[in-house]
């Protein structure tokens, strides 16, 4: 089962801005939608872990669609906003909060993922965030650096990897990664890396 | 294993194995041969029966290696074979992928992006290739003549390659192969099938087609040139 965090607002400013604290904090990709029509539709809520943070106006909207389903619905609220009714159950992210309280929201989302559910071919998150790395250039050391892990335990990542995809090359890896939406090809100069 | 004879009809072999076509034109054999025998046809043309016959055997016995007794023939034969082989791939076999390949971009309505990557993916494969390529035509072919001359006609060695041994000419193929097999399983395992089935396949074939003559040509060079090379360099250090 994927999982996948929505920041789901209207202001471009409060998307971009808590996508970016996000994908800083964990290296995860955030779908970042303005309304409800790109919103993913019943049958996705339903095969997803789906964690959306979500502006008040349209929290009700993401209930419905979402009931019964896996998604975790996170109201971003503003100072002064009241918040009523069913969402009073929710939990919130205040504009004017701690980065703290998103981080505890998050860390919750991601330990509940869903990794021993994988399927022997799937990446588990880990694999996925050092395919992400691993394509973006970065060297073993560099990846050891920056996940706090020892190099010995990335080479070990990386056969995992190639077995379980069949791509061993890191310009095959590249593409694996970019076709799977793990990195964005913005991100990276294509002719170099593939 | 039964292995091709002399006497066999060289149209039987084309029969038991068309993937042998490419290889018997590569001797200056065009089809249109009646029901002669290789032994004749070989005759005609002045081709080396043995040489022949170990060549279409290897390709059409993934198992078959054949003993040093077999292999009395020249090794200039086998250089002359391997470029005729290069030049299949550069002229025909490679720029046939990508155009393949372009025709299945074309094909896709929505998902371009993903295959340009791919054509992206395979012109780095194609480059590599070539480069491959390219350093056995410009130092490994013209150090095995020089040896071969050296053993065959007395043509003094210098004194750069005294030191020399092919073993340290011929590089791993593995760069090249990896990127092959990787390319198969992004197309065929992850790749979203938003093109026209039948372009792919074409693709496919000729891949899975071009993989298995690669695999020829690296047998032939590692298992027929390099022994051949090695023993004739011990001979040359012995008479020293």
């Amino acid at each position: 089962m994927t999982s996948r965090i929505i920041v789901l607002h209207q202001s471009e400013i409060v998307r971009k801005g808590l996508a970016s604290m996000i994908s800083t904090l964990w290296k995860k990709e955030i779908v970042q939608i303005s309304d409800m029509n790109q919103f993913p539709d019943r049958d996705l809520c339903m095969k997803c872990n789906l964690l959306v943070f979500v502006e008040t106006s349209l929290a009700e909207e993401v209930l419905i669609l979402a009931e019964d389903s896996k998604v975790e619905a996170v109201l971003i609220t503003a100072n002064n906003q009241p918040v009523t009714g069913d969402l009073d159950s929710l939990r919130c992210v205040n504009l004017y909060s701690d980065i703290s309280l998103l981080k505890g929201i998050v860390d919750d989302f991601i330990k509940n993922e869903p990794e021993s559910t994988a399927g022997e071919n799937d990446l588990t998150q880990r694999e996925k965030e050092i395919l992400r790395l691993v394509a973006m250039g970065y060297s073993n050391k560099e990846i050891a650096d920056s996940l706090f892990i020892s190099i010995h335990t990335v080479i070990t990542h990386r056969k995992n990897i190639t077995g379980k995809l069949g791509i061993k090359s890191i310009s095959g890896l590249t593409v694996y990664a970019i076709i799977n939406r793990l990195i964005d090809p913005g991100q990276i100069d294509l002719e170099k890396f593939i | 294993m039964k292995l091709f004879t002399s006497e066999d009809k060289l149209s039987r072999v084309v029969t038991d194995n068309y993937h042998l076509l490419p290889v018997i034109n590569r001797f200056g054999i065009r089809l249109g041969f009646g029901d002669a025998t290789i032994g004749e046809i070989c005759a005609e043309r002045d081709i080396h029966v043995p040489f022949f016959l170990v060549i279409i055997n290897a390709f059409h016995h993934p198992d078959y290696f054949p003993k040093s007794e077999f292999l009395k023939f020249s090794p200039r034969l086998i250089v002359d074979y391997l470029r005729h082989t290069h030049q299949y791939y550069l002229s025909w076999v490679v720029p046939k992928m990508e155009k393949q390949l372009e025709n299945l971009v074309e094909s896709s309505q929505t998902n371009t992006e993903d295959l340009r990557l791919i054509i992206l993916f395979f012109r780095k494969y194609k480059s590599e290739l070539l480069y491959h390529i390219k350093d056995e035509e410009d130092s490994v072919f013209p150090y095995v003549l020089r040896i071969t001359a050296a053993y065959e006609d007395g043509v003094p060695l210098s004194e750069e390659d005294w030191g020399k041994s092919i073993e340290t000419y011929e590089k791993e193929h593995s760069d090249v192969d990896e990127k092959m097999t990787d390319l198969k399983n992004l197309v065929i395992k992850f790749l979203k099938a938003d093109y026209n089935d039948n372009l792919c396949n074409d693709f496919l074939i000729t891949l899975f087609r071009f993989e298995r003559d690669l695999i020829d040509h690296s047998r032939i060079e590692d298992k027929i040139l390099v022994p051949m090379i090695t023993r004739i360099e011990n001979i040359l250090k012995n008479d020293q």
